[in-house]
């Protein structure tokens, strides 16, 4: 199990995921307008994730197999590359998007809700004229991906997290929970990071953005670098948060105990990557086969695996799906069997890198825990689907709830339709990029 | 009513949540301060020489091993003689970087005018991995009048004994080009010929009808070590 193996099966899930509940929640017609929009967003981004997880994969491979230097090879290396980068615009758009109407709306009016997806579509157009012409660049302000939603969601969650302690009221802390839940798909992956950044270490700071592409400690490096520092502030504030909250009321939720988890990894990653070079004698550390592997088995697992399946749990216990009718009911719990049979396959592949078992049994032990995992699955499924509560519930009376917009179907329709053909149309620019050598030439 | 539904004002509309806010707010600009401190001032040159590598300068630890085989070979007649090479029969860590051959014969027959043998040494391309087409080697020679033949066989690529320049993240990578253990292991087998002599003059003396050859083998083995430069 390698970093491109790993690529490949998160392009799997999210392309499962993106394409099944692009289909149930075009089929919900009872979701108000916000959870409509959170419902295509959360498809939409993983349909661009399966792009540029498949892309990247792809890329990798290429680069593992390279006699010589990428620059002489006949592949279409820079296709797979601008694809896959640019595939990721639609991530970030789509997760400001999503901050800015799940799970509370903060665009409380049709003129913000048009000005708001007015400036992402215009960014969507900007990031890849950019990108194309000047390859990678800070013009890009690679990361802007996490600023609103760690701004939004955060102070979402503290002020639910707080009308929970002071009001006893369970449901505000699940919208509290939710907010964690969302920024937990977003950033865990570098809260594994944290303790780099504050201790001044290099697996931190010496982060290769854009495959090494842009010069060493340019704009461009520093600007990823900014955002990425605000989700390690935001998540070392959510863990004092929590603790806060469990020494004033004895309680803390499960989705806090996660990212205290995340952040508690953090630490642990920092004695394994950052010790143990050639000069000194820190036994696990100092293999850096164990470095590569524990951030297969963290950073990677987090990125590929874990986001899929959080987000899948998102949509059904929230009920940004409809399951009222048989069908939606059996695609969506396809969709669940899908991803949990694929996540534990490659869980048991990883597992392989630990203890070399042989392929025979871990071919039997997958047999025995999907035999097991299905019954499982079943029941936690039914669980999940019986105790779905929407947003709108948890948010009536409180005085945040979505205010009445209304958006026809049509709109949806042609939002849809614009997605599709604007990841033809990267295709296309992809395809031109390749073809006029123009990542060379941007050297 | 337009300012009771804006979010600004449903965050904070109470007072702890603001205090908590602030902190929030707090963290994130501290953080992000100390980060462009770290990088900008304090990790900055470490930061701009990420992507530089080092150059290391890899010195060889060379030594000879000897050994020799004598073989009495009768006239016309071809035979060989054969250098096994194991890891047992150089030690560990070291890698093979050169062959040189000596063979070396006299006139043994003992009689009067007898002239030296004709002896032919050819080091035959296979057993072993080895530079066999190296435009350096020498591998085949002559005598016919008791000269040693000297043979030469380029085995690790580019090495000859001078300290090298290579690049690397590590020593580890500086020294891979020097690690190939797969080169010089094998068997080398080098087909000695005599032809002997007779004197042409006419006077009646007797002829030999085969010769005692001894080859000698120099294998120059090394141990590479890297300095950062």
């Amino acid at each position: 199990m390698s970093e491109q193996n790993l690529l490949s099966i998160g392009a799997i899930l999210a392309a499962f995921l993106g394409i099944f509940s692009l289909y149930l929640v075009s089929k919900s017609s009872e979701l108000r307008w916000n959870e409509k929009i959170a419902g295509f967003v959360i498809s939409w981004i993983f349909i661009g994730k399966a792009i540029s997880n498949s892309h990247f994969s792809i890329l990798r491979s290429i680069l593992d197999s390279l006699q010589g230097s990428l620059l002489d090879s006949e592949t279409m290396w820079q296709y797979w590359w601008a694809n896959g980068h640019m595939s990721d615009y639609v991530f970030t758009a789509g997760q400001t998007l999503l901050c800015l109407v799940f799970p509370v709306a903060v665009l409380r009016t049709k003129r913000q809700l048009k000005i708001a997806v007015s400036l992402l579509l215009l960014l969507l157009l900007y990031w890849p004229i950019v990108y194309s012409s000047l390859g990678p660049h800070w013009l890009e302000f690679a990361g802007s991906v996490y600023l609103l939603p760690c701004l939004v969601w955060t102070s979402v969650y503290v002020r639910f997290r707080l009308i929970q302690v002071n009001e006893d009221d369970y449901e505000s802390g699940k919208v509290a929970d939710i907010c964690l839940l969302l920024l937990l798909v977003l950033n865990g992956h570098i809260w594994f990071y944290w303790v780099g950044m504050f201790a001044q270490h290099d697996y931190f700071y010496f982060v290769d953005i854009a495959g090494a592409w842009s010069e060493a400690g340019s704009l461009h490096e520093y600007i990823w670098q900014m955002f990425y520092t605000l989700v390690i502030a935001t998540g070392v504030f959510i863990v004092g948060m929590e603790i806060y909250i469990l020494q004033r009321t004895g309680y803390i939720s499960t989705v806090g105990i996660i990212v205290c988890i995340y952040m508690a990894i953090g630490i642990i990653g920092f004695f394994v990557l950052s010790m143990g070079d050639a000069d000194e004698a820190f036994a696990l550390g100092a293999d850096s086969k164990f470095k590569d592997m524990w951030k297969i088995f963290t950073n990677q697992t987090h990125f590929t695996i874990a986001r899929p399946l959080v987000a899948v749990y998102i949509l059904i216990s929230l009920g940004l799906v409809d399951l009222s009718s048989e069908r939606s009911m059996m695609v969506a719990k396809g969709l669940a069997v899908i991803l949990i049979v694929v996540a534990t396959a490659a869980l048991l592949e990883m597992v392989q890198l630990v203890i070399p078992v042989s392929q025979v049994l871990s071919a039997g032990l997958l047999g025995i825990v999907v035999a097991v995992g299905i019954g499982w699955e079943e029941r936690t499924f039914v669980k999940i689907v019986d105790s779905r509560i929407s947003i709108d519930e948890l948010l009536d009376g409180t005085g945040w709830e979505a205010p009445d917009l209304e958006i026809s179907e049509s709109a949806f329709k042609s939002a849809n339709i614009t997605m599709l053909v604007y990841f033809l149309i990267l295709m296309l620019l992809s395809y031109i990029i390749h073809i006029s050598d123009n990542f060379i030439n941007t050297l | 009513m337009e300012e009771e539904t804006n979010f600004i004002y449903l965050i904070t509309e109470d007072s702890e949540t603001n205090k908590i806010l602030a902190v929030m707010l707090g963290i994130m600009f501290v953080s992000i301060t100390y980060h462009a401190a770290v990088f900008f001032h304090f990790k900055s040159d470490e930061i701009k020489l990420k992507n530089t590598v080092p150059d290391w300068n890899v010195l060889f630890n060379e030594s000879i091993i000897e050994s020799d085989e004598t073989q009495i070979i009768a006239d016309s007649t071809k035979s060989s003689f054969f250098l096994e090479v194991s890891e047992d029969f150089l030690g560990r860590g070291n890698f093979v970087g050169l062959l040189l051959i000596e063979v070396l014969y006299e006139e043994t027959s003992g009689n009067i005018g007898d002239p030296c043998d004709f002896v032919s040494a050819n080091l035959r391309p296979e057993g072993a991995l080895a530079q066999w087409e190296n435009e350096n080697n020498t591998l085949s020679g002559s005598s016919d009048g008791c000269e040693t033949i000297t043979l030469f066989l380029q085995i690790y690529p580019n090495f000859d004994g001078n300290n090298k320049t290579e690049s690397g993240e590590n020593m580890e990578q500086a020294l891979d080009p020097w690690t190939n253990s797969s080169f010089g292991f094998g068997e080398f087998n080098l087909e000695v010929e005599v032809n002997t002599q007779e004197l042409v003059s006419g006077l009646p003396t007797q002829s030999d009808d085969n010769e005692e050859i001894t080859v000698q083998w120099n294998l120059v083995t090394f141990i590479p070590i890297a300095n950062e430069l």
